[in-house]
């Protein structure tokens, strides 16, 4: 806004009053033919003139007024327009608008403190400037593919990205999209939150849990060690007779090689069991679990049970176990998903350790598809179930039934399924066992947490 | 080996398969006869009295376990020698079988030396045991030929009576003592009072 301007509004009332007055002179001459006097003229002239004067001042009063009104109202526009700029400045949220080709209009000043990039750095360059290399070389695409299809899962959503900052490393953002039309031309309004902060307290929380999960894996582990001891010590056995009997094959006169091949590779298998033994029970006890990979649930629960199968033989339980076939994969930390299932397990079988012996003993174990189509893996006991008063309490820490329980395995293992975005409930009634259902998403919906 | 070792037979009860298989190899190529089952009531079923043998016994078993068999065994009067071998050494259990008998309580993964010298140990006390049950139930039927007279005048002897007390004691002559005397060693088929008095406490006279 500048005086200019301002002048060429005054300007336009003015060149109105010529025409006003054009209009005039053919009347002004009707009247003079009527008037003979020269006095009379003159006065005539005057009056007109001092008529005239009255109106030409209060048009000019009017363009005045006018001018006024247009200076308030563009006063005002100024105010709001450097009071959204304010905001748009003052905004911890960055704010970056692009065209239909994905070159940047506008950014805020927050973009800068997200991502370092001032202003004037990114105004009239690609959006992909900001993005890390592999989602950069499609973000045309997904341009190009939203005005074709009209089709985002973006807009009028919020999703998780990844920025790239000046400084080369990558900034976790949430983004938010907004698309706007000018003259029929498409825009695209991005906002970015910084959530560096929450993904810190997210990444402690995990940590957390975590250390809590190997504490009660470890203790789990230790109530079961007698068991796999059992376990290891059974191929153990095996493999120190096969040997002695090879080594006196051996030392006869006349080698029987057939069977000593037969009897090595009985020796091979048995080692390999000992060692797949140990080897899942150290995954078990390590303090760092993998990260989430694609898992057979199948496998996992196979896993499971190699590790409490003796438990299962020396209680006389009779164990049934259902899986369902093509189940889809799931997006798990194995370990954890063992532990859980573990503890869920064991519960069942201390549950059956007291019954009289004429009760029967069974474990069933399944797994499934549930109406939702996510997976449902179901334990089952026929032990003396959950009391009314200790329904409530299960879930909850250090609470426990047992003489020496930590009272954690179902609270973590509660945790546990719940960062997988999966459900843990059960179904008891007094006198009449247990059943535990765990739900958790297939792998391919793990995306839409 | 002796006839009764060669007859005898080594019983083993594991409900695993590979403890069976590699046991049964090595303690048969150790020069054993061997039968294996996989549980105690299979075991009970199948076992030969009339053999000498051993018993090689799992502690942990489903339906019935070793220290619970041991128990059948001992209700039944099988004095069969067991060597327990068990998974994990447990305080409670091997007290509990020891005290009812057993030979010895092998950790597994054990020594094959240590397992065969406990076989030869259960096998040999086995076959002793059967000998000392015969020549009782031997002497026992020789102790029964013998006159309530004959009896008496036994008793007396054993328990360190002269002739002359005893026929004090009973009231007789020496020279009938003497007669007596001469019939219960004939009967018994012993040549001295050194053997009479074996067999009196084989018989848990004294």
């Amino acid at each position: 806004m500048n005086s200019e301007n301002i002048h060429s509004d005054a300007d336009q009332p003015c060149s109105n009053a010529p025409e006003e007055g054009a209009e005039r002179p053919g009347h002004f001459a009707a009247m003079q033919e009527n008037l003979r006097s020269p006095e009379d003229r003159i006065r005539m002239l005057e009056q007109k003139l001092v008529e005239q004067a009255e109106q030409l001042t209060a048009s000019n009063l009017a363009v005045q007024q006018n001018i006024e009104a247009l200076k308030k109202s563009k006063q005002r526009l100024r105010e709001r327009e450097a009071r959204l700029n304010s905001i748009f400045n003052a905004a911890s949220e960055g704010i970056i608008m692009i065209d239909r080709k994905g070159i940047v209009v506008t950014a805020n000043a927050a973009v800068k403190a997200i991502l370092g990039y001032a202003e004037e750095e990114l105004i009239g360059g690609n959006i992909s400037l900001l993005m890390a290399p592999d989602h950069a070389v499609k973000h045309d695409r997904y341009i190009q593919n939203h005005i074709d299809t009209g089709i985002s899962k973006i807009i009028g959503s919020v999703r998780e990205v990844e920025g790239l900052h000046k400084g080369g490393w990558t900034v976790p953002l949430d983004l938010s999209l907004a698309k706007f039309f000018i003259d029929g031309e498409i825009f695209f309004t991005g906002l970015l939150r910084d959530i560096r902060q929450r993904k810190l307290q997210e990444k402690e929380n995990r940590e957390h849990l975590e250390e809590l999960a190997h504490v009660t894996r470890l203790s789990l582990m230790g109530e079961m060690a007698s068991g796999i001891a059992h376990e290891v010590n059974q191929p153990l056995t095996a493999i120190v007779a096969y040997t002695e009997v090879c080594v006196s094959l051996l030392m006869s006169p006349n080698p029987d090689h057939v069977k000593l091949a037969g009897i090595l590779a009985k020796t091979n298998q048995q080692a390999l069991r000992a060692g797949q033994i140990i080897h899942r029970m150290r995954d078990f006890v390590r303090s760092k679990t993998t990260s989430r990979t694609s898992a057979s649930i199948n496998q996992v629960v196979k896993d499971c049970i190699g590790l409490c199968s003796t438990e299962i033989k020396l209680q006389n339980i009779l164990f049934c176990l259902e899986l369902a076939e093509n189940l889809p994969l799931v997006y798990i930390n194995e370990v954890q998903i063992e532990q859980v299932l573990l503890n869920l397990l064991r519960n069942a079988i201390d549950a059956m350790h007291d019954l009289p012996v004429d009760r029967p003993r069974r474990l069933v174990l399944c797994t499934q598809l549930d109406d939702r189509q996510h997976i449902e893996i179901t334990v089952k006991d026929s032990g003396p179930g959950i009391s009314d008063a200790d329904r409530a309490k299960i879930m909850t820490p250090f609470y426990t039934t047992k003489k020496n329980g930590m009272g954690m395995g179902l609270s973590i293992s509660r945790s546990l399924v719940e960062a997988h975005h999966g459900t843990i409930r059960f179904n008891s009634q007094d006198g009449n066992g247990c059943t535990f259902y765990v739900t958790l998403p297939p792998k391919e919906l793990v995306n839409e947490f | 080996m002796s006839f009764e070792q060669n007859n005898a037979i080594v019983y083993l009860v594991d409900d695993e398969f590979v403890i069976r298989d590699s046991l049964t190899l090595l303690i048969e190529t150790s020069g054993f006869n061997i039968q294996s089952f996989e549980s105690a009531l299979d075991f009970l079923d199948g076992y030969d009295s009339e053999r000498p043998g051993c018993l090689l016994l799992d502690v942990r078993m489903p339906a019935m376990s070793g220290l619970e068999l041991q128990e059948e065994l001992s209700k039944r009067n099988i004095s069969l020698p067991i060597i327990f071998i068990s998974g994990h050494a447990d305080v409670a259990d091997s007290a509990k079988a020891f005290r009812a008998g057993a030979i010895d309580f092998l950790e597994k993964p054990f020594e094959n030396s240590v397992l065969l010298e406990r076989i030869e140990e259960g096998i040999n006390k086995d076959i002793y045991a059967r000998t000392q049950r015969l020549f009782k139930s031997e002497i026992q039927q020789r102790l029964e030929q013998l006159t309530p007279r004959e009896m008496e005048v036994l008793r007396l002897v054993i328990s360190s009576h002269s002739n002359k007390e005893s026929a004090k004691i009973l009231k007789v002559s020496n020279r009938t003592i003497d007669a007596h005397r001469a019939r219960i060693m004939e009967k018994l088929q012993v040549g001295s009072l050194a053997e009479l008095m074996k067999i009196a406490m084989l018989c848990e006279m004294l």
